[in-house]
């Protein structure tokens, strides 16, 4: 099915209450609203539909065929529909203080029933762990959701913990989460934590010396998976923790000259004003500073007019060509990521 | 709750004592837009002490001279906890913890082959040397030291054994292993544990969250051996954080098996009083605010709330 290119957004007309039930409009093409099911492939099944109907308003019929769509471009297979229960008559459920126990065991002896479906309990907050482990065990058919609505497993964790393991790679389907993410939002009417796992848009946002310094030597070393496989990415920071290179980066990226008396100077003033303010700095507030540093090392005019165009990019007049995360660092650079 | 052979049926006569490290001042402190001054430093490090935490890693004096600093000054406010500092594979940056007189120097040892190839653009072998070098030189000082395996998590068995083999001939007892990008599961963070605490290791166990499982795969190393687990408060760390400290003890509690220095109402208060002062959501809307161009200005009327505090 071809993905529409409709765009869904807060702003978008929510459109009328669900009150339909499988077979009408809610239907997502197949009869029971499961897509075909790879054998020996790990399974997610996406229950978010089911767990917000009815009672999300933006879960109309169009925002439920784009979530199926998404959901298929990132290798989920299975996608309940809204009317759909969120647990089949032949589920496993439960299991939520298998962690605290011999959990290795409990999961040989059940995978050995291949269950269909798996959905495992969220009492002890540890529902996306168990599903992980039982994945991790080699178990199949796990029941989640986005962001771990209703309880369950949260299926973005799951799925990006199949990429890592090298189970189920990702690939294509780059920042279909974080269009789910904003769906999901949608649904929830609550907005998604900045440090969120996997979706929080502040995730790859950096500032220390040690982690700048590895990012730019390679970028997988201080990061699980490369920013645009879940539509994410990297921020740069400047504040206390702050190295020279990570300095230079900041310059670079709001086009101001530097030289290495210079970095030396803002890294030592940079520190002090990031513990007098007692958090980073704004970009304005580092273009400012180093217009101070400038003008005490006499850089002359034509430093002036590049440090007066970053002042005038810091404050946004010129955000179409505003550093795309790390200058030379972009989405994907440097060598693969596991 | 019982499984049959869990382990709180199984050791809830004896609990065993873990110890928690709590990162706040390192780890938690240099995620992108945290700046505690040094007097909100020693504040929250004594009510970390107060609180009943084992350890504190109190910051990097291989950052500068006034890291080092805030450091001894963190060590000079604590009776009772413990205080680390965390190293580099340099000695300099352990000549730094010493200076700073701390009672543990943690040296980073970044295991797996693109760390110690892309970042410290060296073999094995020259990494051991200088990992030999840098605990003579701690223990030469009479500090105790311990080693942290970095990316253990994306390290190869025979990497991980012949690590282990190190640190045993160099008589280093404890070892924390670091998922350092938080990708393990809870299946490996029990082999993994499970492998060094058998060989007799005193194992520590690092989470990130990037999965969302820092809180289960902490608890999964403590019932599988581990006897220190890192926290921070609220879990505030790089990219999704580390183990909150209230958050892996809630979760701690259903395991009677083990025993805490901390209470969950301690640690829970702690991160009530402690974190709003952090500024830390203020910094993520600001982060939300500007996502169209990158850290740009702020809304900063309700950020610095540390020096208000002061």
């Amino acid at each position: 099915m071809p993905l529409q290119e409709t765009a869904f957004t807060r702003e978008e007309p929510l459109g009328d209450p669900p009150t339909v039930t499988q077979g009408s409009d809610w239907s997502l093409d197949e009869p029971d609203g499961d897509f075909e099911d790879y054998q020996g492939v790990p399974l997610l099944i996406d229950v978010t539909l089911p767990v917000y109907h009815p009672k999300a308003p933006g879960l109309v019929a169009r925002n439920a065929q784009r979530w199926r769509d998404l959901l298929l471009g990132i290798g989920v297979t299975k996608v309940k529909t809204p009317s759909s229960n969120i647990r089949s008559t032949d589920c496993v459920a439960g299991l939520d203080s298998a962690l605290l126990g011999d959990f290795p065991g409990i999961f040989r002896d059940l995978i050995a029933l291949e269950p269909p479906e798996m959905l495992f309990g969220n009492r002890y907050g540890c529902a996306t762990a168990l599903a992980a482990a039982w994945l991790e065990a080699g178990g199949r058919g796990v029941v989640c959701a986005m962001g771990g609505a209703g309880g369950l497993p949260a299926l973005e964790e799951l799925r990006m913990a199949l990429h890592t393991s090298g189970r189920l790679p990702l690939s294509g389907g780059e920042g279909n989460l974080a269009k789910l993410r904003e769906l999901s939002e949608l649904f929830s009417g609550e907005r998604t934590k900045g440090n969120k796992p996997v979706t929080g848009f502040a995730i790859f946002a950096v500032e220390s010396g040690v982690h700048v310094d590895g990012l730019l030597k390679d970028p997988c070393l201080y990061e699980p998976y490369p920013p645009n496989l879940v539509g994410g990415r990297r921020l740069l920071s400047v504040g206390l923790h702050s190295g020279r290179n990570s300095l230079r980066l900041k310059c670079e990226g709001l086009g101001l000259p530097h030289d290495g008396e210079l970095l030396k100077a803002m890294a030592t003033e940079v520190r002090a004003l990031s513990l007098g303010l007692g958090r980073g700095l704004t970009d304005t507030e580092f273009v400012s500073l180093h217009g101070r540093l400038s003008a005490k090392g006499d850089k002359g005019k034509a430093h002036n007019t590049a440090h007066d165009k970053a002042h005038d990019k810091a404050h946004g007049k010129a955000a179409a060509r505003a550093a795309d995360g790390f200058p030379g660092l972009g989405p994907g650079a440097g060598r693969s990521h596991a | 709750m019982a499984f049959p052979g869990s382990a709180q049926g199984r050791d809830a006569a004896m609990p065993r004592r873990i110890r928690i490290v709590d990162s706040t001042l390192r780890d938690g402190h240099q995620s992108p837009g945290l700046a505690i001054p040094l007097g909100a430093r020693l504040s929250l490090a004594k009510a970390l002490e107060a609180a009943g935490v084992d350890r504190v890693e109190a910051g990097f004096p291989g950052m500068g001279e006034c890291e080092t600093e805030a450091v001894r000054a963190i060590k000079g406010v604590l009776v009772k906890a413990e205080v680390s500092a965390w190293n580099r594979l340099n000695l300099a940056d352990v000549s730094a913890s010493i200076s700073a007189g701390v009672d543990l120097v943690h040296i980073c040892f970044p295991l797996s082959e693109r760390q110690m190839g892309a970042k410290l653009g060296m073999g094995f072998a020259r990494a051991a040397s200088l990992l030999g070098d840098a605990v003579g030189l701690s223990r030469d000082a009479g500090i105790p030291c311990s080693v942290g395996l970095e990316d253990v998590s994306r390290s190869d068995e025979g990497r991980i054994r012949k690590a282990m083999g190190l640190l045993a001939s160099l008589g280093v007892e404890e070892v924390r292993l670091a998922d350092t990008v938080g990708v393990l599961a809870p299946l490996s963070v029990r082999w993994l544990v499970g492998l060094f605490a058998g060989e007799g290791f005193k194992v520590g166990f690092h989470a990130h969250n990037d999965l969302g499982l820092a809180c289960a795969n902490s608890l999964v190393a403590a019932l599988s051996g581990a006897g220190l687990v890192d926290t921070t408060l609220g879990g505030i760390g790089e990219r999704a954080g580390n183990a909150p400290l209230a958050g892996f003890l809630k979760l701690a509690s259903h395991a009677p098996g083990l025993s805490f220095g901390v209470s969950l109402e301690a640690a829970q208060e702690i991160e009530r009083g402690f974190l709003p002062l952090l500024g830390r959501e203020d910094f993520l809307m600001g982060l939300s605010r500007s996502r169209a161009s990158d850290i740009t200005d702020m809304d900063t009327s309700e950020a610095g709330l540390w020096k208000k505090a002061l």
